[in-house]
């Protein structure tokens, strides 16, 4: 125990006392970050003050006209509430049917923000209590077209309230009328939704890269100089090394991640900027304590999985460079595993993938952040990271106490 | 006392080491059979050419490497070094160029650092530390890191550093090696004032003049097994010369001869 404990010290001065590795591993990561999202932050500041001063085209068919709900009860026209809600509008009404075809293609080709069809009897469907339908055409390609779809879906929410306030003596037809929307163009994923996946992923990045630097340092880089071998000529005990030296890459790597993390709450509201949200509620949403317990504890016995596999390569290797070759496949593999999930929607509640390893511990942090993890799957989680840790930790003992991979040089 | 028993080590060769030492064969016997014992108040010299195997059979005894078979025992207690490895470090102090010190720490820290895992307080590390620093003149450079310092600062700080804990049995590897005069000459000092103090020594070298001033017993080793042993006088007197050089030489022959060019 007590040389555990000079080992992790002398590691730990090795670290704290070296700027070069202070640099790149508590600086550079998280600066990193403040560049890449504060640059988007930027753009996308950018992109909304332009989307504000945009003047969008719109073409309305069939604009339903001042619908009457008998004396003092009426409905504006559909015209007027949009003009309402814009500085500036490029507004034109046609009442042609036969035009559709040719003002979706305009919508293609990016000429018309939105094209809005009402169908030909909609005010009467109203008056009837029968539901008409609204058709809109936007271009999923366009930033401009979209937000112009946005925006109208609001304003034909406000118009369909205000018709459901007239037509109240009917609680059946709480559907004023069906809207359907028609996407030009190819389907993207929204980009908002892709930030708040990638966050279990950058975790899971950060948490690996944190400790293969130094671990491949501690481990193949002291096998390379010559300076492992001093240490075992000593009476320590091989496996108080092994323990002393995953502990002390553990801890380094628990700390880089953490300053990474830093550099992350730091660039929140830039983030949220980027996600197209104003009060940056999708991601801080609020965590209970239990939510930061099973965070933690993942992300603890993540680190301890990832710091014995990196020491495993690193002691099999001959040298720095080597074990960084090594070493690429299981990053390549942990990465995979993050990026597999962040696009995977459905949450599993069945336990059997989060006994799968690494997998598990992208799984159960993608389910903390959604707030659907189960104590019983992190539980199992949890569990089966130590369980096969354990074992990984048994082969370096077994590793460390082998001439032939200590001495291979 | 150290008592060396019929140690025999054998490597397995890679593909490109057999091509290098020009055999087809896939394993070497680096040492074999190799015995002797060494006294306390005694200097011991394992003395051969490159590749006889002293390296190895002074890792087998230092507990670095497990030999095939044999073992080797210490002291009246008999403390075999196979079956106790960990309790047997604590007697020895092993110096070989392979074994290198962190560059980036101090001589200081380093002799702290490895005062500890040897399981010293602070107090006695202080007390050893003031006698070998003076005694190698390291004060000056104490808070110099070890990438900065020259090699013999280097080997200095090695030394000092491998008896920390006051050995019993000193082991070093060429000591000598890369060393100029000046500072070889502090080290063969300073290994005769440790063997006048009752320490068991031993040391490898090639080096014949080496041998034959510093060592008061001298083992001949060749292609991994020891042909002769004994005192100067006594080697010479079995080969009838007057220089260890001309003994090697005649030893060297006989070797080869009896060998058939084998090996
Ligand atoms: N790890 C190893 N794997 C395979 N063969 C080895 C290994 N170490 C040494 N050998 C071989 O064993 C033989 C003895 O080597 P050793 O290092 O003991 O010799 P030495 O007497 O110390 O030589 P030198 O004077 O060059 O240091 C040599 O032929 C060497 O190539
Ligand atoms: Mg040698």
């Amino acid at each position: 125990m007590k040389n555990i404990m000079t080992i992790i010290r002398k590691e730990m001065a090795r670290v704290f006392t070296d700027k070069g590795m202070l640099l790149s591993l508590f600086v550079l990561p998280p600066l990193t970050i403040i560049l890449i999202y504060g640059l988007m932050g930027i753009s996308a500041e950018n992109e909304t003050d332009k989307i504000n001063e945009y003047v969008p085209t719109v073409y309305i068919v069939n604009s339903p006209e001042n619908i009457l709900f008998g004396e003092n009860k009426n409905v504006e026209q559909f015209e007027k509430l949009v003009s309402a809600s814009y500085s500036e509008i490029t507004l034109k009404l046609e009442n042609d049917i036969l035009k559709i075809e040719e003002l979706t293609k305009k919508v293609n080709n990016e000429e018309i923000d939105l094209l809005i069809v009402f169908n030909d009897a909609f005010e009467n469907n109203i008056i009837n209590k029968t539901n008409p339908e609204v058709s809109m055409y936007y271009n999923v390609n366009n930033t401009y077209s979209q937000n112009t779809f946005y925006k109208f879906q609001t304003i034909l929410g406000a118009y369909s309230d205000s018709l459901l306030n007239n037509r109240i003596d009917n609680p059946n037809l709480l559907q004023v009328f069906y809207t359907t929307t028609i996407q030009k163009g190819d389907v993207e994923k929204a980009q908002g939704q892709m930030i708040s996946m990638i966050l279990p992923m950058l975790i899971v990045i950060y948490l690996m890269a944190g400790a293969m630097g130094v671990g491949m340092e501690s481990i193949a880089g002291e096998k390379e100089r010559g300076t492992i071998a001093t240490l075992l000529v000593t009476p320590i005990k091989r496996s108080e090394l092994a323990i002393g030296k995953i502990i002390s890459i553990s801890i380094i790597g628990l700390l880089s991640t953490l300053a990474s993390f830093l550099g992350l709450v730091g660039i929140l509201p830039t983030f949220a900027k980027i996600s197209g949200e104003t009060d940056g509620a999708g991601l801080s949403p609020t965590y209970g304590p239990m939510d930061y317990i099973m965070l933690l504890t993942i992300m603890l016995v993540a680190v301890l999985l990832f710091v014995t596999l990196i020491v495993i390569i690193s002691a099999y290797s001959k040298s720095v460079k080597q074990a960084g070759s090594l070493v690429m496949p299981v990053y390549l593999l942990v990465v995979g595993a993050a990026m597999f999930n962040m696009f995977n929607q459905t949450v599993d509640e069945s336990f059997v993938p989060y006994t799968i390893p690494i997998f598990n511990i992208v799984l159960s942090l993608k389910a903390v952040f959604s707030f659907d993890l189960l104590i019983t799957n992190w539980l199992i989680t949890i569990v089966t990271t130590v369980i096969y840790t354990l074992v990984l930790i048994f082969i370096i003992q077994k590793m460390f106490r082998s001439e032939k991979i200590m001495f291979n040089k | 006392m150290l008592k060396v028993e019929n140690i025999t080590k054998t490597y397995r060769l890679g593909k490109k080491q057999m091509k290098l030492e020009n055999t087809k064969d896939s394993h070497k016997v680096a040492a074999s059979n190799v015995s002797f014992e060494v006294q306390e108040r005694e200097i011991f010299g394992l003395l051969g050419p490159n590749g006889a195997g002293k390296t190895t059979t002074l890792r087998c005894i230092s507990t670095l490497i497990k030999p095939d078979s044999g073992d080797v025992f210490i002291g009246p207690d008999k403390i075999s070094v196979v079956n106790d490895e960990d309790k047997a470090r604590g007697y020895f102090s092993f110096l070989t160029s392979e074994l290198k010190l962190e560059d980036h720490f101090t001589p200081n820290y380093l002799f702290n650092f490895f005062g500890k895992l040897y399981g010293l307080d602070d107090a006695t590390i202080e007390k050893n530390k003031e006698k070998l620093f003076n005694r190698f003149g390291i004060n000056e450079f104490a808070e110099v890191k070890v990438s900065q310092l020259s090699t013999g600062m280097k080997q200095k700080t090695s030394i000092a550093v491998s008896l920390v804990h006051n050995p019993q049995i000193i082991i070093f590897d060429e000591p000598t090696n890369g060393l100029d005069i000046l500072t070889a000459r502090t080290v063969t000092d300073y290994l005769e004032e440790l063997r006048d103090e009752g320490k068991t020594i031993i040391i490898s070298t090639h080096i014949m003049s080496l041998a034959s001033k510093l060592c008061d017993r001298i083992g001949i080793i060749i292609d991994g097994k020891i042909r002769i042993i004994g005192s100067l006088k006594e080697i010479l007197e079995k080969t009838n010369t007057n220089d260890l050089e001309e003994a090697f030489f005649i030893i060297y022959k006989r070797v080869k001869e009896e060998d058939g060019g084998a090996n």
